[in-house]
């Protein structure tokens, strides 16, 4: 784990309500090395936006860190001040969000709003930062760029306003890119043009990421590890094909159980029976034993330590270092 | 140009609603304008002379059209009590009105906007509550009676500003803004008061907007999210609320002018009131509805300098 | 509920006004002195055991008149609120309903009544009728009637989309219906919080106009014309400008508080 870029080791973040304390995140731990993509699945609910917001330290007021460590590169980002933290966003990491509609400001121009990050975080002259958007808008796909850059967002599609945010993300050339549902949004062909776009970055740029789906589709096509994440906490973690081959937990299974596909053309596409259980309805035990057909006495009471097997490694209670131990 | 051409028509549109509006009610005044204007005991003669001076033998359609076209050439006919011309006298009255209406916005802009940003930063549930309640109160107290207020204060307790009565301009220019400080003063309470709850409202609705994220995800500090963006967002409603307490402001001082004995043209409206000088008080409340709704007009031509979603409508 | 901090305005607000509504209705059948009996032996005397807000410049008890003028308040208040709310819903219901010219027509009518800046429009109305507690209500009740119109009409607009409507729209149920039926009780909490804010506005403007000379007329007991009796006295008698406009102060921001508090209740239930 020498070349990893990004560890995350047992962090807990939790919400304060009027009533006490409500943990989202527990016990959170992996890792980013030097140019993997490392994609977070899950259903909504399960903390993969949180996971993206603690990195980026922007948490909701609300919601704080209560425990563990970030380690980026040489520093503990948990432990950076709020003036410490803006040097490192959109500069070392930056991120992409889901809502390309309402994530630029409409009364900006596009180019003053990529501009922007040049402007806090580098010394460049006024020309050779328009130069440098206009060389990044190109990079992304951006038609037209010189033209664009005067205009606002409302002139744009949905794909190209994303397209903005992610030259957003890459003009500051961050080690990291944290990706939250960036293709969501989008209607499908879009979505396979912006897709390609992230292919051929990992492709040239050599870059590091943290790519949050619900789609394993996408997942598949750009993430070489992936961590299953349910109601705050990881359950499974493992490379790509590994996962979709050979899934462990229950949770994973059902997931890729629920995927459309060609060969159950006809049959009733699979869904997960229940729902994810709330903030204040988790427990101590493993949160998805309500939805588990093989939910042991001790799945109630106590959180399954995470077990390693091969190329993936699984919280559950099934498992044993041994192997299965039904 | 379409925008425009849009916001113009409508412009149009209202000032004539409101000169007709203004007209037809005066026209519904009780019994023959000239009976009441000269009272019981006039004989017929004088009242038909007056009946043609006033032109109340023509078709009304006629005269509301003569009425409005005379105000655009500056004739707004003469008043009964004066025996002047109606532009005459509100020219001689204006100044006081306009001075004390731009002191009151300037009262409302230094004192609401700054005041304003600054609360609106500190966004804590005991500080939100204590405000709306202040703010509230601000609103609620009547003018003229915080008018008093001021005067008791400033006047009689401190015995820093004249209490009424007031000093031109010209003659000192000091003495002009002292004369209209109180005044102002009363007139601003309210206006600030909603300036402050709405530029809180406008700035805590914008942060929990997408793009402030975005910028936060820059790496931007929060005065620049602040300023360069949230504000930016945030100057559209302002403007509009600015905009609306032009129109108070001037509504304002109709009342206050009485409270301080100001010679404006909110103490000549209600002199006129009482002494019967119609044609003076229909003009007069025509003029002052015109300069609110042309305000309102520029308000929305300025929306399209700030926001280029209008500006790209055409 | 109300041990939330958030809902402490509300309260006051409910307070404010229970207390003024519950002081009205005794001074139907009790005021400490009676409000028109001159005492010239204890004239402008300041508050004391005897009469509580002090005596004004005839001797008459200052907390007696201001509860008699209490009954004005409310009665300008509740009748321009009716006439504003009747007339607003009419104008609002058809513009936002049937939309198209009739909306454009009547909307502009309601922007021509905004375009008076205040209480100018009750002024060019009072003044035209014979000033008085009658006129003074119409008067008000015209000035409110932009407020009604557009909220009913942005409701109706909004309502008008959702399924339910266009449902009992499609199976040709008269518009009436639809309107009565369907719209208004949907829109009932933002009509409660215009009347609400319209009464307080009301009562604000009518002591404006009858500090003005233009209101309520004597014998009719106003607020409003209290203060305007006791301006010459605001250095020998401060007593009485500041008990009546602190009264009306009350009022209005209870009625006020009443408003917002029930609207940020439904904000938040949304």
């Amino acid at each position: 784990m020498t070349d990893a870029l990004l560890t995350i080791d047992d962090v807990n973040v939790s919400f304060r309500f009027s009533d006490g304390h409500y943990p989202a995140l527990n016990h959170i731990s992996f890792s980013v090395s030097q140019n993997e993509v490392v994609g977070i699945v899950g259903e909504s609910g399960c903390g993969k936006s949180l996971t993206a917001r603690t990195i980026m330290g922007i948490l909701p007021d609300n919601a704080m860190l209560s425990q563990g460590s970030i380690m980026f590169d040489d520093t503990d980002l948990a432990r950076l001040d709020e003036q410490e933290w803006q040097a490192i966003r959109g500069r070392r990491i930056s991120m992409i969000f889901q809502e390309p509609m309402t994530s630029l400001n409409p009364l900006l121009t596009i180019g003053r709003q990529i501009e922007e990050v040049l402007k806090k975080h580098t010394k460049k002259t006024k020309r050779d930062m328009k130069a440098k958007t206009i060389s990044v808008m190109n990079s992304v796909g951006l038609p037209r760029a010189e033209a664009l850059y005067k205009s606002y967002p409302h002139h744009l599609s949905g794909g190209m306003r994303q397209r903005v945010v992610i030259a957003m993300a890459l003009i500051g050339e961050p080690d990291l890119i944290i990706a939250d549902e960036p293709t969501t949004a989008l209607d499908v062909t879009i979505q396979a043009q912006i897709l390609d776009l992230f292919k051929s970055l990992k492709a040239t740029r050599n870059m590091s990421m943290v790519f949050i789906s619900h789609d394993w589709g996408v997942i598949r096509s750009v993430c070489d590890r992936v961590i299953v994440m349910y109601a705050g906490r990881i359950v499974e973690e493992g490379t790509v094909e590994a996962l979709l081959q050979n899934p462990q937990h229950p949770y994973t299974k059902a997931l890729i159980q629920s995927i459309p596909d060609h060969t159950k053309k006809g049959q009733m596409l699979y869904t997960i029976p229940g729902t994810v259980p709330g903030l204040k309805e988790r427990g101590s035990g493993c949160p998805f034993a309500s939805r588990c057909q093989h939910k042991q006495a001790i799945c109630e009471q106590k959180f399954p330590e995470p077990v390693r097997m091969g190329e993936q490694s699984v919280a559950c209670h099934l498992y044993s270092e041994a192997g299965v131990l039904e | 140009m379409r925008y425009f051409a849009y916001k113009f028509s409508s412009f149009l549109m209202t000032f004539i609603l409101v000169s007709v509006i203004i007209f037809f009610v005066f026209q519904m005044l009780p019994g023959n304008p000239a009976h009441i204007i000269l009272g019981l005991d006039a004989d017929e003669q004088q009242i038909r002379n007056l009946e043609i001076e006033l032109g109340l033998d023509r078709p009304l359609p006629e005269r509301y059209f003569d009425w409005v076209t005379g105000i655009f050439q500056g004739d707004m006919g003469e008043s009964l009590r004066y025996q002047l011309p109606v532009a005459d006298i509100i020219q001689d009255r204006l100044p006081v009105t306009l001075s004390l209406t731009v002191l009151s916005l300037l009262l409302t802009v230094v004192i609401g906007l700054p005041l304003g940003l600054y609360i609106a930063q500190k966004d804590g549930k005991w500080t939100s509550i204590v405000l709306s309640i202040l703010t509230q109160l601000g609103i609620s107290i009547p003018s003229f009676w915080f008018g008093f207020m001021l005067i008791l204060l400033f006047g009689v307790v401190l015995s820093l500003f004249p209490t009424y009565g007031y000093v031109p301009w010209s003659e000192s220019f000091f003495g002009a803004l002292k004369s209209f400080f109180l005044p102002s003063l009363a007139i601003a309470i309210s206006n600030i008061a909603v300036v402050i709850r709405y530029l809180r409202n406008t700035i805590l609705d914008q942060a929990k907007m997408d793009y402030v994220r975005t910028a936060q995800c820059k790496g931007l500090s929060e005065k620049a999210i602040m300023y360069g963006h949230i504000l930016r967002n945030g100057l559209i409603p302002i403007l509009t609320i600015l905009g609306l307490t032009i129109a108070d402001t001037l509504g304002g001082s109709i009342i206050i002018e009485n409270v301080f004995a100001l010679p404006g043209l909110g103490n000549l409206l209600i002199q006129s009131i009482t002494s019967r000088d119609f044609p003076l008080v229909q003009t007069m409340i025509l003029y002052l509805s015109i300069i609110v709704v042309t305000i309102n007009f520029i308000v929305d031509l300025l929306y399209r300098l700030v926001d280029p979603r209008i500006r790209s409508k055409g | 509920m109300m041990t939330k901090p958030k809902s402490i305005p509300l309260f006051i607000g409910i307070s404010l006004v229970v207390t003024i509504s519950i002081t009205m209705l005794i001074s139907f059948f009790y005021t400490p002195y009676d409000p028109n009996e001159i005492h010239s032996a204890s004239r402008l005397s300041s508050p004391s055991a005897e009469h509580l807000f002090g005596t004004d410049n005839f001797g008459r008890d200052i907390l007696s008149r201001i509860m008699e003028g209490s009954q004005t308040a409310f009665l300008t208040g509740f009748s321009a609120v009716s006439i504003g709310l009747t007339v607003g819903l009419v104008i609002g219901a058809c513009a936002g309903y049937f939309e198209g010219w009739l909306d454009e027509l009547l909307m502009r009518f309601v922007d021509a009544l905004l375009a008076f800046p205040g209480i100018l429009l009750a002024i060019m109305l009072v003044s035209v009728f014979e000033p008085g507690m009658g006129s003074t209500i119409v008067a008000l009740g015209i000035m409110s009637i932009p407020t009604f119109a557009r909220i009913i009409r942005g409701s109706i607009i909004q309502y008008k989309k959702f399924d339910f409507v266009q449902a009992s729209i499609a199976k040709g149920a008269g518009s009436l219906r639809i309107i009565f039926r369907h719209l208004l009780p949907n829109i009932t909490s933002p009509i409660l919080v215009a009347a609400s804010l319209s009464f307080s506005g009301s009562v604000l403007a009518e002591s404006g106009l009858s500090y003005l000379g233009l209101g309520v007329q004597p014998p009719d007991p106003s607020w409003g014309r209290m203060l305007k009796e006791a301006q010459p006295y605001i250095t020998s008698a401060p007593w009485y400008v500041i008990t009546t406009g602190l009264v009306i102060t009350l009022m209005v921001l209870g009625f006020n508080l009443l408003g917002d508090g029930i609207r940020d209740s439904n904000d938040n239930r949304a």
